[in-house]
């Protein structure tokens, strides 16, 4: 009772932090719940298994278990949450979502050993479609429309200069007090936007990787056509991701330009644009499944079920380590299909792989060293 | 979803108006014959049957070793196979593309290909045999295999 009255006497800040939580913590126990259905009909946990296993007797007992975890572990991590905010411990919080993650991937973990024994050898035959991949015009030219934003948001502070305070604060306790503040300097006032630019450039570069690092499953018939339209759908939520990566640092940058710097800014309108973003995301990759596997009408789902061989994702089991990370020296592709998720991921067993982990911290590092740099307390 | 609906259609449409469907080739990566055989047969068909037209531009050796889990060495060798029969140029940085190839090159002498031919298709219908394909069944597909060869010389002369 203790806890509900003091969660209930927040400050409207706090209240806000505490529904977006809580509506991010739902939406990833949603996700994980339907991602065991979402992968290719013949991936189950990682596993690579018969067309169908997922609707048998011995599927069904495991999915169920999962799920039960993947919610009892939501509840336990919503209870840390909510602890946390109205105790006004702000480290609680996050071991709640820490607590959703590592409970989820526990539960797949033991999921994906009980699958194990079920697992097949998919098809020895490889098939390729030959022609040379290049990609959409249109696609390349969306892919400025980021860079253009950030650039003229960057052109906006420049033509307005002498018009940002020579300090202003740039971060704010959860009371509404300012407990950070930034200079009239380069960095002070363009951070936000080289932040924004530096992200939108690795995702660039990613969804260049999609194009010519991932390879092609299935070559031919309505499996194809339903990868093609998944990459096509891959590439938009990626762009996706840059315009709204734009929007929020290009938004970010302009606080050195607000009339009333000290008062806090309200970030309701962040918080619930932001869910709302997450969740349309949700919604488009439920819609097309890891590979396109939700994308085939029905009639050529079943057809496939009944007549083609077990082809996979074209990985072997073996070197998939505890069913998330890909390891194998031996094959070619930079980018491969997540096996449990939707997306790619990397294959750790070339150094180009590496590589690009480490350019992933790098850009990591850009945040952290512009407000080192900049923002003082 | 909708937009998506919407742009999934164009996009059809578009193929459908504007592109033949992409040639595909297949290996059996369990088989006793070497990869880079099986890819160079596979293209060496596709471009026999006139499937790959001369001017047509085939993935790079990255991107088809990807495709069929292969090694970039295998994709090469198979490519270097077709660019000595005349079919393919390897220009370095213009990627590799199909030429027009009239007659065979001089250094395959008529007779050797022939004599090859005879003692490939001789050990291939014993294994055939040996796996308990019918002679009758030999016999259809044998048919079946010279009307397609009357069609090739048919149709682009290659010949």
């Amino acid at each position: 009772m203790m806890l509900v009255e003091n969660f209930l006497a927040l400050p409207t800040g706090l209240t806000s932090v505490a529904l977006f939580l809580t509506s991010e913590t739902l939406l990833v126990a949603f996700f994980f719940h339907f991602l065991p259905e979402l992968t290719r009909h013949d991936i189950f946990f990682a596993v690579t298994v018969d067309r169908g296993f997922q609707k048998t007797a011995d599927a069904k007992p495991i999915l169920l278990r999962f799920r039960l975890a993947i919610w009892i572990h939501t509840f336990i991590a919503l209870a840390i949450v909510f602890a946390g905010i109205a105790t006004n411990h702000l480290l609680l919080p996050l071991v709640g979502i820490f607590w959703q993650i590592a409970g989820a991937t526990f539960a797949f973990l033991r999921a994906r050993r009980q699958v194990l024994s079920h697992a097949v050898a998919p098809t020895s035959r490889h098939e390729a479609p030959l022609v040379r991949r290049s990609p959409s015009v249109f696609y390349w030219i969306l892919q400025l429309g980021p860079f253009a934003i950030l650039a003229a948001r960057a052109a906006y502070l420049r033509a307005r200069w002498q018009e940002i305070p020579a300090r202003f604060p740039v971060h704010w306790g959860l009371n509404g007090e300012p407990n950070g503040w930034s200079t009239r300097s380069f960095l002070g006032v363009y951070g936000p936007v080289l932040i924004g630019f530096t992200v939108c450039l690795f995702i660039a570069f990613f969804s260049y990787g999609v194009v010519h690092w991932t390879r092609h499953i299935r070559s031919q018939g309505p499996q194809a056509a339903a990868e093609g339209r998944f990459r096509r759908v891959q590439l938009g939520t990626l762009l996706a991701v840059q315009y709204f990566v734009a929007w929020i640092f290009g938004g970010v940058s302009f606080m050195a330009l607000r009339s009333h710097p000290e008062r806090a800014p309200g970030i309701e309108p962040f918080l619930l644009v932001t869910v709302v973003f997450v969740a349309v995301l949700y919604a488009i990759l439920i819609h097309t499944g890891q590979g396109g596997a939700n994308l085939m009408k029905a009639g050529d789902a079943s057809n496939i079920l009944g007549t083609a061989p077990v082809t996979g994702d074209r990985t072997p089991d073996q070197c998939w380590k505890a069913g998330m990370f890909y390891v194998n020296p031996d094959d070619p592709a930079l980018l491969v299909e997540k096996r449990f998720g939707i997306g790619y991921t990397l294959n750790f067993g070339r150094a180009g792989a590496w590589l690009l982990a480490a350019l992933v911290l790098a850009m990591a590092a850009v945040p952290l060293i512009v407000a080192l740099l900049s923002v003082h307390s | 979803m909708l937009v998506d609906a919407i742009l999934s259609r164009m996009y059809i449409v578009y193929v459908q108006k504007t592109m033949r469907p992409a040639p595909i080739i297949q290996i059996d990566l369990s088989s006793q014959s070497p990869a880079y055989e099986q890819i160079a047969a596979e293209i060496r068909a596709l471009l026999v049957s006139g499937d790959l037209a001369p001017g047509a531009a085939l993935p790079t050796v990255r991107q088809l070793a990807m495709d069929l889990n292969v090694h970039h060495n295998t994709v090469a060798s198979a490519y270097r196979i077709l660019a000595a029969e005349g079919w393919l140029d390897l220009r370095r940085r213009r990627g590799v593309r199909v030429v027009p190839r009239t007659k065979a090159p001089k250094h395959m002498p008529g007779r050797n290909a022939n004599d090859t031919f005879h003692r490939e298709l001789t050990r291939l219908l014993a294994k055939a045999a040996a796996d308990g394909i019918s002679p009758s069944a030999l016999v259809r597909h044998l048919v079946i295999c010279a009307r397609q060869v009357k069609a090739w010389s048919a149709s682009k002369g290659t010949l």
